[in-house]
């Protein structure tokens, strides 16, 4: 539609000029009322370069003359400014384009409304952040006072009087605790804030605060060490129908080196963070990091692509947070969430534009224009050596976070905004089924992968709610008998046209989707059934599974343990988990916990493919183990190998050291088995004895064996 | 004429506007109106027979809203920080300001403000500490855009440095 329609519609209200070559500036929209105060023209509408009315534009066209002068497609704005003539006060932006078309443009829009709007929001924002360093200001104020009347050294009956005076009818709660954490004294406000009563004084309530915000117990003493204050905002709800939002002070008063009291400051500001939060929704922030919000990240990405200005954009994901939010609390996972917006932001600076978009994902464009002295991998690098550096959260924990990033890039990839964020969206996919701090850029061929992977999710969704499944055990045998001692449970994928999908594929498959956890449930079920049938042809033997390292993370996992153990009426001891090594890298807390529970209840623990991972034995000495399995590529060899016969004898010794059983596994031949009797291995497990089979020739096979 | 350029920077709430407003109009009002990106105001300034015209360039305060956009600063023969000495956190900000500004303009002289002068002072910084990070700066005045203390005399001072 022509300018000068939208224009007399009321739809627009911009002026447009156009640059020609010959080095003039035509305005095409000669006609608007407000234009004389911003630029002159000549008689044939020809902008007059050395007499620009206005200041501000006079200035910008520095900016416009290297939009002009560039070669590739580019939009600049030179951000809203206000212009005052004698009558009148016009806001306007004014914007340079460089279309792909190779025209040259500068188009000057009158945003009143816009500005309006923009300023009603970021008013109503502005006044809360000041209302809210005004009671930072308050409790800084009290906090110095109090700090130096505590701090002379006079008798407190003297001193308490002047300060229950002057702190008696304040807003902020104030109490002052000795050092040993006996109430000194304290005020209404502290009552009304803490809840307190007769039988819960203020004393009382602060320790439970300090538990509640799940501080270490470091974390008093090192403010006495460092002789500083803490202050922050904190989230409490000490009973259900209470919460509140604290401003918090914590200032431990000192004579010379030695602790005399502790002031606690609180001020309620509930209502700021109330307001704060549905101001900044409606502007399009993000209430908990202050970055932009996915509305705002997808109106912007919208934007550029019908600016046609190339730009790459990459959307990154924070590994395992719910682990995060989980073993640390929400409140240190929310602390990370804004660290991590906060380095996002500094590491691009004004080069790009951030926004938190899910959960535990940020995404990030950035103009190709502006990577000037690194290429795009060289930057997504930097970009994940910033954000993953060590974290401190008030708990006192230091978490390493992992990201993983996708990126995709207009117009190269996509032409519309919609699918430029499906293309990072599958990148990241990618990136995430890869490992853990894995970037890959967007390519038909991981567009491919992406479907195929996403298929056959589907399918093993399909076949874990159809019991498509099936269960097969193959027996664990005492060498020194020969009896069958055990059985190892391994799922079986037969699709309903008969095809064998190898757990190869669909085991990993599931470890990387959330398909891991119902298959688990799925995996413990079967396996109390498959007990059951064992237990009725008088096989009282252990059956194990395998749990992965996110179920481990997972904390229904127990749960579901307990419900099918008591569902099937099944004792512990007659199951066995087996977890490989990799589980220990990164969650060593996790799984002593989730260890010690299971030994509780009777199950073993065998640690699988020992001696192909992470070697680190510290885990053997400080978790309840009790069989490890060695790895059968150690095996395969071991009639010829001189160097895996020397693992296995050493991994032997260990375990004999530590009474841990060992499983040797993958035996084929009589040679192997010969070796490892001979080195007293406990079990085996092989093709010599038994390829996994169904239950029922399981059975038949395990009673001959008896 | 000579015309000087000059940048009026800071957090959110100090008193920028009002500090142009003053100097500019001689007015002074106790409503809290939060600026909009960029207005610019003139004035001149006249010493001992000489005449200034300063172009101030009232920016919009930075804090999570609005980012420091070094564009601004260019050509400009100084800058100014205000920060308010009823609000601690606003000397931080301001700091942080100057760090900014000096990484992309290290050679225009910046001149620290502390406004509010009207009202006690409740922040907890020391006359020390506060000299200490004037030193920072070409100058330090404390001033009022209510009462109008020392404006005219700041912006004089910048108008002949």
């Amino acid at each position: 539609m022509d300018i000068h329609l939208l224009n007399a519609l009321g739809i627009t209200n911009c002026a447009l000029f156009k640059y020609n070559p010959e080095d003039d500036i035509t305005c095409l929209t000669p006609e608007l009322p407000w234009l004389a105060d911003v630029v002159s023209l000549d008689d044939n509408n020809k902008l007059q370069r050395k007499h620009i009315p206005s200041i501000f534009l006079d200035d910008f066209f520095i900016d416009v003359d290297e939009v002009w002068k560039g070669d590739t497609s580019f939009t600049l704005s030179s951000g809203f400014w206000t212009e005052q003539t004698e009558d009148e006060v016009l806001r306007l932006e004014a914007l340079a384009i460089n279309s792909a078309s190779g025209s040259r443009y500068l188009v000057v829009k009158n945003v009143e409304e816009q500005f309006d709007e923009k300023q009603q929001t970021l008013q109503a924002a502005r006044e809360l952040l000041l209302s809210h360093h005004e009671i930072v200001g308050q409790h800084e104020y009290i906090r110095h006072r109090l700090n130096s009347v505590l701090r002379k050294n006079t008798r407190l009956q003297k001193l308490v009087p002047p300060i229950q005076q002057a702190i008696h009818n304040i807003e902020t709660g104030v109490v002052i605790l000795d050092s040993e954490g006996a109430l000194i004294l304290d005020n209404k406000a502290s009552h009304r804030l803490l809840l307190c009563n007769s039988t819960t004084p203020s004393s009382i309530r602060i320790g439970e605060l300090i538990e509640d915000i799940d501080a270490p117990s470091t974390f008093l003493p090192a403010l006495v060490q460092r002789k500083a204050p803490w202050q922050g905002e904190i989230y409490w709800q000490p009973v259900d129908d209470y919460k509140v939002w604290l401003q918090v002070t914590i200032h431990p008063v000192l004579h010379g080196d030695e602790l005399t009291h502790w002031v606690y400051l609180f001020t309620d500001i509930t209502h700021i963070h109330n307001r704060e939060e549905s101001v900044l929704t409606a502007s399009g922030m993000d209430s908990l990091t202050k970055v932009a919000n996915r509305n705002l990240f997808t109106d912007t990405v919208r934007r550029l692509v019908q600016e046609d200005t190339p730009f790459k954009l990459f959307i990154i994901d924070i590994c395992d947070f719910k682990k995060i939010n989980e073993t640390l609390s929400y409140q240190s996972g929310d602390e990370i969430l804004k660290s991590f917006a906060l380095r996002l932001q500094t590491f691009i600076g004004n080069s790009g534009f951030i926004a938190r978009i899910g959960s535990n994902e940020f995404a990030l464009v950035k103009r190709l224009d502006t990577f000037t002295d690194v290429n795009g991998a060289d930057y997504v690098h930097q970009l994940q050596s910033k954000v993953t550096q060590t974290y401190t959260v008030l708990n006192g924990s230091e978490p390493n976070l992992g990201v993983n990033i996708g990126e995709a890039s207009f117009p190269e990839h996509c032409s519309s905004a919609e699918t430029l964020l499906q293309c990072a969206d599958i990148a990241l996919q990618a990136a995430k089924y890869q490992g853990r701090n894995v970037a890959l850029v967007y390519s038909d061929e991981l567009h491919k992968q992406h479907h195929a992977i996403h298929e056959l999710e589907t399918e093993l969704r399909n076949a874990i709610k159809n019991n498509e499944l099936k269960l097969f055990l193959q027996p664990i045998v005492d060498l020194s008998s020969g009896k069958v001692v055990k059985c190892e449970a391994l799922a079986r994928w037969i699709t309903p046209e008969g095809k064998f999908i190898s757990p190869e594929i669909f085991i990993p498959l599931a470890e990387k989707s959330e398909l891991i956890f119902p298959f688990g449930e799925w995996l413990i079920n079967e396996a109390c059934d498959a007990i059951e049938a064992l237990k009725a042809s008088n096989l009282d033997i252990r059956l194990a599974i395998n749990i992965s390292g996110r179920q481990v993370s997972d904390l229904a996992l127990l749960t579901q343990i307990k419900n099918a153990l008591e569902d099937h009426q099944l004792p512990g001891s007659n199951l066995s988990i087996e977890l490989t090594e990799s589980v220990f890298v990164e969650s060593l807390d996790t799984v002593s916990v989730l260890l010690n529970e299971l030994r509780a209840m009777g199950i073993t623990v065998s640690i699988d493919d020992f001696g192909t991972g992470f070697s680190s034995l510290v885990y053997l000495k400080k978790l309840p183990i009790d069989e490890l399995k060695i790895d059968r590529s150690f095996v395969s060899e071991l009639e010829n190998n001189t160097d895996d016969q020397a693992i296995v004898q050493a991994i032997l010794g260990l375990a004999s050291n530590l009474n841990i059983k060992i499983i040797a596994e993958g035996i084929e031949t009589q040679q192997q088995q010969q070796f490892l009797q001979n080195h007293h291995c406990t079990y085996g497990q092989g093709y010599l004895y038994q390829r996994p089979v169904e239950i029922s020739e399981f059975i038949s096979l395990a009673q001959k064996l008896r | 004429m000579i015309q000087k350029k000059v940048c009026i920077l800071g957090p959110t709430g100090v008193g920028k506007t009002s500090l142009v407003k003053q100097f500019v109009e001689g007015i002074f009002s106790e409503k809290y109106k939060t600026t909009i990106g960029v207005k610019i105001d003139k004035k001149q300034v006249n010493k001992e027979g000489r005449g200034v015209q300063l172009l101030l360039w009232d920016l919009e305060g930075i804090d999570r809203y609005c980012g420091f956009n070094p564009r601004y600063l260019r050509g400009a023969s100084a800058y100014i920080i205000v920060v308010d000495q009823t609000r601690s956190q606003s000397l931080l900000e301001g700091i942080e300001i100057l760090d900014l500004a000096r990484e992309h303009y290290p050679d225009i002289p910046a001149f620290f403000v502390v406004n509010k002068t009207d009202l006690p002072t409740s922040w907890h910084w020391s006359e020390e500490e506060l000299n200490n990070y004037a030193q920072r700066f070409a100058s330090l005045t404390k001033t009022s855009a209510k009462t109008g203390e020392n404006v005219e005399k700041l912006f004089s001072t910048i108008a002949f440095w």
